[in-house]
């Protein structure tokens, strides 16, 4: 293998773990902190692919459309929290149940909204185009994703460990009676968490829009499963752990996807394995 | 002397099964109050039951006069008051320094707060960065302790502090528990009967979910049979 078409495949399993780690890091938050297994998370995705859509339709802007994706996430993400997660905590089934019915109703509404069909997504001008990468096109497009993914990593990063709000969910991770018992409102903190991740799954959604050139009802559903392995790999409410995870299932499904690509589920999949039978908690979140 | 906190025949358990089925004793600003009783007693439920992290089946839980039972722990907690629970209930994963900082009620208080509570713990200074989850065990009794401390309680729960520490750090703790009730009230669950003596003003006996007997702390130490009963103490052991 040359080293040129090595890089160019390296960049795009980067590129697709950034995805990956936009849906799977509130994925790992919301069940590390409140042990919700949220279903709808990958309904948020594609809502957040809607709203930009429709948001750079009208605005022709796409830092609005994508700020719209991330808005309407929190936005829903909130919703969601107030109306049916906050009333089901500690109801495991009934909130599996709940999400996976909540995953649906979201969906059809989009399909009453804008139909059951693809929906083009333009490259937004600053990105069109691809760049030579020894030898190789590269789109610019996921360049910005990769900057774009960075950012957002060490933003939330920061947040997580030099806030108090982000000391307090990392507390809350590992024991969210204590927290009560200092004084934290953990309600506040459960809808806040919520929410973020709601909004950062949809903001991956507003992301990939001109990724895949497409938005479509169900876009969501292989996010979510990939987000799953990631999450199942890193380790639940480790936000480091969903990174680096993100990052090994993205590179597997890009090497895999060249060079054998009927294995490359399958290849994440027996990752996943080896991780549960090796170490179930995840690479990264502590053993209990 | 004025009543910081009364609790009048509390009952509590977990969903329907009922733990507690009587507890009544009250603790004074300023005291030590020591609760002991057999394994099983009820101690920790009584100490979770005020603290809103059990549900209250019947009884009331007075805060100054005030009732509070059915509150949300948080509130309770800002009542000013602090819990160290059996477990400690560290951040394993979160630096030392940040596990005081939780137990901060005002950011803004840190250096004020941190310097309060170094002068009783003064070990923890140079701990500050290290992972709560890599101190030792007496090491994090005093981080549990101190944590506590940082949020300007007027009554803290203390549940068993002493268990798993050596005799030599037993010690320790019971000078820091002094320092520790010189400005606050204590509510301490403790079988170490040197330990209860040394901090300890009144007892209260907890047995099958109910207070039996309150009295000072002079009559734990005359009353061996009191001392077999309900701490385990062996014929020939020495109070001090
Ligand atoms: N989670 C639980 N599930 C079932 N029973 C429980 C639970 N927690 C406590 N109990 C029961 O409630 C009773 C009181 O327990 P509690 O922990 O309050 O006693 P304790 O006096 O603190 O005992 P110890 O000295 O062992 O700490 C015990 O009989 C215990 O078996
Ligand atoms: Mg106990």
């Amino acid at each position: 293998m040359n080293f040129p078409l090595w890089l160019n495949l390296t960049l795009n399993g980067l590129v697709l773990g950034t995805l990956y780690f936009l849906t799977a890091a509130g994925l790992s938050l919301i069940f590390g902190l409140m042990h919700v297994l949220n279903l709808a998370h990958a309904a948020l995705f594609t809502w957040g692919a809607y709203a930009a859509l429709w948001t750079y339709g009208a605005t022709g802007n796409f830092l609005w459309a994508l700020l719209a994706g991330f808005g309407a996430g929190l936005f829903l993400g909130l919703l969601l929290e107030i109306l049916f997660i906050r009333p089901t905590y500690g109801k495991g089934i009934v909130q599996i149940l709940l999400t996976l019915g909540l995953y649906m109703v979201l969906v059809e509404i989009l399909k009453m909204i804008w139909g059951p069909s693809l929906l083009g997504f333009p490259v937004p001008d600053f990105a069109r185009g691809t760049v030579d990468l020894m030898g190789l096109p590269f789109a610019r497009y996921r360049i910005f994703l990769l900057i774009l993914g960075g950012a957002l990593f060490l933003l939330i990063y920061l947040l997580l460990t030099r806030t108090r709000f982000g000391m307090t969910v990392r507390a809350g991770v590992e024991n969210p009676e204590m927290v009560q018992a200092l004084g934290a409102d953990i309600r506040i903190m459960f809808s806040a968490t919520f929410a973020l991740g709601a909004a950062l799954a949809a903001f991956g959604g507003a992301a990939a829009g001109p990724f895949f050139r497409v938005v479509w009802p169900e876009m969501g559903l292989n996010m979510q499963l990939a987000a799953f392995i990631v999450v199942v790999i890193g380790g639940m409410g480790s936000f480091t752990g969903s990174a680096v995870g993100a990052l090994v299932v993205g590179l597997s499904q890009a090497y895999m996807g060249y060079f054998f690509p009927d294995w490359a589920l399958m290849a994440n999949v027996g990752l996943m394995a080896l991780v549960l039978l090796w170490r179930p908690q995840g690479l990264f979140a502590p053993g209990r | 002397m004025t009543e910081l906190l009364q609790v009048e025949n509390l009952q509590a358990g977990l969903g329907l099964y009922r733990i507690l089925h009587g507890i009544s004793f009250s603790a004074r600003e300023g005291e030590v109050l020591v609760l002991i009783g057999r394994n099983g007693a009820g101690k920790t439920t009584t100490l979770r039951s005020i603290m809103g992290l059990t549900r209250i089946l019947g009884g009331r839980i007075l805060w100054q006069g005030r009732p509070i039972q059915g509150w949300p722990p948080y509130r309770i907690a800002r009542l000013g008051i602090g819990y160290v629970p059996e477990d400690r209930g560290l951040f394993r994963l979160l630096t030392v320094e940040e596990n005081l900082r939780l137990g901060l009620r005002q950011s803004r208080l840190w250096r004020a707060q941190l310097k309060r509570v170094v002068e009783i713990f003064p070990d923890l200074e140079r701990l500050l960065s290290q992972r709560a989850g890599t101190l030792s065990g007496g090491q994090q009794q005093m981080l549990a302790l101190a944590r506590a401390l940082m949020g300007e309680n007027r009554l803290l729960l203390v549940d068993e502090p002493s268990k798993g520490l050596a005799p030599l750090l037993v010690e320790r703790l019971a000078q820091h528990l002094k320092a520790m009730a010189r400005d606050t009230t204590i509510l301490l669950v403790e079988q170490n009967l040197p330990l209860a003596l040394q901090v300890g003003d009144r007892f209260a006996i907890v047995e099958d979910g109910r207070t039996l007997h309150t009295g000072p702390m002079e009559e734990l130490a005359r009353d061996r049979n009191l001392q077999e009963t309900y701490l385990g103490v062996k014929m020939g052991e020495v109070a001090r």
